[in-house]
């Protein structure tokens, strides 16, 4: 028999149960679901092919964020070095309001869409995936420190944007 | 780590929202916060705001998950990446640079037994066809043949059916080293035969005609054999079962 002929299934279902997360964190990166599709696709080719570095991980999502993370920093340096920057559109933030149920989520998920492409990051890894700092500066391959104080600044920025009082929204866009 | 009277820095706020505190710390930041309600306010509201994401955003992980996805389908896809013209391409560069030339297609996810010599066998004649064919010296291939591939390996003489021993080349595969022959007749048709060890399976296997190409391949002894035609022949079975019966018999 040849090891190489496949992954144990317990990996591959290690790596399985992982592609939601994998595929939320793309659409935070990419703001869109099309291309957070491809680029999920992208990762787990990646990381199919270095599967001999699973086996000492208990939890698999920093090291696939860190390989989509990466990804996406060479998919937009390419797109940058084709398309004058003048040309470069940004998609659309990447939730339809209308299929979120609850309107305060879609209050939340309006508000998240409008913070920078830092601040998101580190909302969604730290505050809704839990991954610890210094994971997330692995992941971001930056300073701990500079995890913090984007964290700081993110949960400020959002808090004005999804703040609870009435229409914080439109006093703050000009 | 921390000291009783170590002050409470904005990174303790932001690791109470997270509940990364340790127990200790969590306490004297609590009382911190009794003290400073407007503190107290604003960690509390990010925390309701860090559980309402959360909620907004967990209903994209109960989205189904698209079959491209499927990590088996995955690994599948992986396998077959390389196409057959990459493969013949990357062949052609393994019979130019001969042995020694690495294992190129090592990292494809490969058939066993025989359909492994099918595959091998229909790429190595794709990749030589029209190119020139080493006339290296076929006493010499074999010897070195039979040292690699750890057995006497000896071309069947087809000239009684019209074909002239014209070459050979060293490949590699999967499998290791393979050994292929040239014959050609004199209206120019090309014959290949490809030989190599067999592992475990089909060290025997009966003749069956290849599917993609225009050959025969079969095991005897221990060697997968295959011979291929550059273009449709008649015959080709009755020159398959002659080479067959030649490579059977004691030299």
């Amino acid at each position: 028999m040849r090891g190489r002929a496949g992954l144990d299934d317990d990996e591959t279902i290690r790596l399985q149960s992982v592609i939601p997360a994998l595929r939320r964190y793309a659409r935070v990166l990419t703001r869109d679901p099309h291309h957070a599709d491809d680029l999920v696709q992208d990762c787990l080719e990646r990381a199919l092919t270095r599967m001999d570095q699973v086996r000492d991980r208990s939890d698999l999502r920093p090291w696939l964020f860190t390989i989509a993370y990466r990804l996406n920093v060479s998919r937009w340096r390419r797109i940058r070095r084709l398309v004058p920057m003048a040309e470069t559109s940004f998609p659309e933030p990447l939730q339809d309001a209308g299929q979120i149920p609850h309107l305060e989520w879609q209050d939340m998920t309006q508000a998240f869409g409008r913070l920078s492409d830092d601040h998101r990051q580190v909302l969604l890894l730290v505050g809704v995936e839990g991954l610890e700092y210094q994971a997330v500066a692995e992941i971001l391959g930056v300073p701990v420190g500079t995890v913090m104080s984007r964290l700081s600044r993110a949960r400020s920025a959002l808090h004005d944007l999804a703040g609870h009082e009435k229409r914080p929204i439109l006093r703050r866009v000009k | 780590m921390t000291h009783p009277d170590t002050p409470v820095t904005e990174d303790d706020l932001q690791a109470w929202v997270d509940d990364f505190l340790s127990p200790e710390r969590r306490q004297e930041v609590d009382i911190w916060l009794e003290r400073h309600p407007d503190a107290r306010q604003r960690v509390t509201a990010w925390r309701q705001e860090r559980d309402g994401l959360r909620a907004a955003l967990d209903t994209d992980l109960r989205e189904p998950i698209p079959a491209r996805f499927d990590i088996s389908r995955l690994k599948e896809r992986r396998g077959r990446r390389f196409s057959l013209p990459q493969m013949a391409a990357s062949i052609a560069f393994a019979l130019s640079i001969g042995l020694g030339g690495g294992w190129f297609l090592r990292d494809r996810q490969v058939p066993v037994g025989l359909a492994s010599v099918e595959q091998e066998a229909a790429m190595v004649q794709a990749a030589s066809k029209g190119g020139a064919t080493a006339k290296g010296s076929v006493a010499q291939l074999a010897a070195w043949g039979g040292s690699v591939l750890g057995r006497p390996v000896q071309p069947p003489d087809l000239s009684t059916a019209g074909y002239q021993l014209t070459g050979g080349q060293l490949v590699t595969t999967d499998h290791g080293p393979a050994c292929l022959f040239f014959y050609t007749n004199d209206r120019g048709v090309r014959l290949s035969l490809f030989v190599r060890p067999m592992y475990r399976v089909d060290v025997t296997a009966p003749m069956r005609p290849m599917r993609h190409v225009p050959g025969y391949l079969w095991a005897q002894d221990g060697l997968g054999v295959s011979l291929v035609s550059d273009a449709p022949i008649a015959g080709l079975h009755g020159l398959a079962n002659h080479a067959r019966d030649l490579m059977g018999e004691p030299s």
